[in-house]
């Protein structure tokens, strides 16, 4: 009930503050859309910083495991 | 020069930063003062020459001339010229899903030179020498840390939902950007998806959600106050790669259509395809175009021909899988000189947006020198109840030269087309086919198709 009342008002504060990089543009970036990727921040953070470990790390595990393979064969 | 505003090209009018327009035929872009720190940017970080090398751009030189007398003017561009402006109602599956990835790696060097695309429309990224290029020069801005990316919801609307609407959907959908200019609103793309693409981790964070939060501000109101930097670089960088990631996952459903197999059909004598392949050579030798529309191209077999002369060749079909199958051959054969495009020519793209002079039709981005329609025309008269005249008519606004094939009542092709109606067509003859077009063109040469009925004809207009 407390984070019903308290996420309008959170958008409300962050829409106060963004208003003017928001209306700056010529094309219309959205307010849904604008407003979409600072809450998705954090996410999109971490899809930058661990995507390319992860995938690294999977590609060593398939490294190690064809080699294994390999070794079986 | 003051009477620029006359030749200023119709569609370029949003950007208060430049706008194209015409000099002697040519074309050159303004840039105007207020943009000048940030052209000056995008030059002197090495953006723009990084593109260049990349082939990401198109071309441009500083020019002094024309001069244009305002005191606003910072510069004037003479981008390269494009020959042909394409649309991305007319694109495949597979060009699309380029001319998407190619917006993505532009923004993500502009990102490493601090600057940033302000926006992503699919009409600024055209096929040049074989790839897809960004034609609108002043679509970048200084990067400002903490802001979001101003052209997301853009590059969502032109690209991503299209996308994922031709991908998970039908690919016929990809007409739905011919409604909407400013790309297919999201709210309907989530209506049109089926359930299972909320599995799909970019789908269902990039339309679905981010549809759900523009219904949700639709009518906010305006305000003014400072800027909160919470929306960082890597952020930044994260939400390009997680576009990239979900526009690369997209495929298309491989779905047979009709005219995909038409030349391995069994129907199709060899002897009658080699002898047809060597007159559209002959008849090219006496045309000698340089460029060339290939109408009903199947899957671009005769304008390849062409394309191996060194002529430039566009490829039309209303068949999306044969312009699929062709854009793929076109790779993969790295023709810089042909370009596959979707086009219906019974009803060819219309000129749309503002006016209607913002999106060129069909037929004003025409003539051509040559025109090639093979195996075409008994289905614009029987499938269509299209008059020789018409057809005539039509074809004669367009081109110089015409190699068309007539395909008689006697052909297997149009005993299929009769099969299922009446035969309401006394006057399709070879007779009167001659007659009429000879209203238009003369005859140059005219061959018979052996083993085939079919009869190959070179016009020349009158």
């Amino acid at each position: 009930m407390f984070y019903k009342k308290l996420f309008p008002l959170l958008i409300f504060n962050l829409l106060l503050i963004l208003r003017e990089d928001i209306f700056a543009q010529y094309i219309d970036p959205g307010t849904g859309s604008y407003l979409f990727q600072l809450i998705m921040a954090g996410v999109l953070a971490f899809i930058f910083f661990f995507r390319r470990p992860i995938m690294n790390l999977k590609l060593f595990f398939k490294k190690i495991l064809n080699k294994h393979n390999k070794l079986n064969e | 020069m003051n009477n620029i505003q006359s030749s200023k090209e119709s569609s370029s009018f949003r950007d208060p930063n430049g706008y194209i327009f015409y000099y002697k035929g040519e074309p050159y872009r303004y840039v105007s003062m207020e943009y000048a720190e940030v052209y000056q940017q995008f030059i002197d970080t090495g953006l723009y020459n990084n593109l260049v090398l990349n082939s990401l751009i198109i071309p441009h030189e500083e020019v002094d001339e024309p001069k244009i007398n305002t005191a606003r003017c910072y510069k004037i561009l003479k981008p390269e010229v494009v020959d042909f402006i394409s649309y991305p109602y007319e694109w495949c599956f597979s060009q699309y899903k380029d001319a998407a990835l190619a917006m993505l790696k532009i923004q993500k060097i502009a990102l490493d030179h601090n600057m940033s695309l302000k926006d992503s429309s699919a009409f600024n990224i055209q096929f040049v020498n074989g790839k897809f290029v960004l034609i609108d020069t002043l679509s970048f801005q200084i990067f400002e840390d903490g802001k979001p990316w101003v052209a997301y919801r853009q590059f969502c609307q032109h690209f991503l939902a299209p996308l994922t609407l031709m991908s998970l959907v039908d690919v016929r959908l990809g007409q739905l950007m011919s409604n909407y200019i400013d790309g297919i609103p999201l709210d309907l793309v989530k209506k049109l998806l089926p359930i299972s693409s909320n599995l799909k981790f970019g789908i269902f964070i990039h339309i679905n959600l981010h549809s759900l939060m523009q219904k949700k501000h639709a009518n906010s109101t305006k305000e003014k106050t400072k800027t909160l930097k919470i929306f960082g670089k890597h952020a930044f960088y994260g939400l390009i790669e997680s576009l990239e990631k979900s526009i690369s996952q997209l495929t298309l459903k491989s779905k047979e259509q009709n005219w995909e197999n038409y030349y391995t059909d069994l129907q199709l004598d060899k002897d009658y395809r080699e002898l047809k392949i060597e007159m559209v050579k002959q008849y090219l030798d006496i045309a000698k175009p340089k460029k060339l529309w290939d109408l009903g191209a199947n899957t671009g077999l005769y304008s390849r021909i062409a394309v191996d002369k060194g002529i430039s060749a566009i490829s039309f079909d209303s068949d999306y899988n044969c312009v699929e199958k062709n854009y793929l051959l076109i790779k993969e054969r790295k023709e810089k000189n042909h370009l596959s495009l979707y086009n219906d020519i019974t009803n060819p793209s219309s000129a749309l947006g503002w006016a209607n002079k913002e999106r060129k039709s069909l037929t004003e981005r025409g003539p051509v020198e040559l025109i090639l329609a093979l195996a075409f025309i008994h289905h614009l008269a029987i499938s269509n109840n299209l008059p020789f005249e018409k057809v005539a008519s039509f074809l004669s606004s367009l081109c110089t030269w015409l190699i068309i094939e007539f395909v008689p009542k006697s052909d297997p092709m149009v005993m299929k087309l009769l099969s299922s109606r009446e035969d309401i067509f006394p006057n399709y003859s070879c007779e009167e086919f001659e007659s009429v077009f000879c209203n238009y063109f003369s005859i140059e040469q005219k061959y018979l198709l052996k083993p085939s009925s079919r009869i190959i004809y070179l016009f020349q207009r009158k």
